[in-house]
């Protein structure tokens, strides 16, 4: 694989990832997807969303299937994927929401 | 020999080594979990917090080298958190041969190969964004 080639798969895989947010309502965007960060947090529910999504955060990182990271955006706690490695497949990238919401039904 | 020197055949053998405990852990890395189960900060401190060797350690200083790896993030398929560099084997090789090298880049009388490998891939990154015309 050309180096442009596997770019240009991430942003596509990125926006994969932004898709499947967006058709999933217990998941809500918080930003554009221009490149390859994908930020969004779980809503259902409601109440402290920044403290619900810290501990999603860290739930999903300590089961050790996918690793994402975090963001603030507008004083909104969000949950950042980062799709810039060329070894990602759009089956990692798909697990990060069922990961998500298999952390935050272990929370609720 | 001074105390801290590798001996030439110690680090043939050391180096023979690694390279066997890298390429085992790269064949295995797709499949690692993504964090190491049940990691704590005192479990690291216990095991990475220790006192300065005063006295040059040779060979054992890779001792820990299996239990550094298990106490690390693996560079995995499904790491999605920030943006890092490719994590490419190769780029490991390159690492190793460049500290192999250990130039100060800072000119070119100083490292002729150096300097000019440097500015290449410079010019390189400016072409693959659009900057032919950097020299």
């Amino acid at each position: 694989m050309q180096w442009d080639a596997g770019s240009l798969d991430d942003l596509r895989l990125a926006h994969l990832l932004a898709d499947s947010i967006d058709s999933e309502p217990r998941l809500e965007r918080l930003a554009p997807v221009a490149l390859s960060a994908v930020c969004f947090r779980y809503v259902e529910g409601g109440g402290d969303l920044n403290a619900l999504n810290r501990a999603i955060l860290n739930k999903v990182v300590r089961r050790g299937h996918v690793y994402i990271s975090n963001a603030m955006i507008h004083d909104k706690f969000a949950l950042r994927a980062c799709i810039v490695n060329h070894h990602s497949t759009e089956d990692d990238v798909r697990s990060v929401i069922g990961e998500v919401l298999s952390s935050a039904d272990e929370l609720r | 020999m001074r105390r801290l020197a590798l001996s030439s055949a110690i680090f043939r053998t050391l180096a023979n080594e690694l390279s066997d405990f890298a390429g085992d852990y790269l064949e295995r890395l797709p499949q690692l979990p993504s964090y190491p189960s049940e990691i704590s900060g005192q479990q690291t401190e216990h095991l990475f917090g220790g006192d300065i060797p005063l006295e040059g350690m040779g060979a054992a200083a890779f001792d820990s080298l299996r239990s550094v790896f298990e106490h690390s993030r693996p560079a995995s398929p499904r790491f999605v958190g920030y943006v890092f560099g490719s994590g490419e084997p190769v780029g490991a090789l390159g690492d190793f041969a460049e500290s192999v090298l250990h130039q100060n880049a800072t000119a070119w009388r100083s490292a002729p190969a150096a300097v000019t490998i440097e500015r290449t891939v410079i010019r390189w990154l400016a072409s693959a964004v659009g900057c032919r015309e950097f020299r």
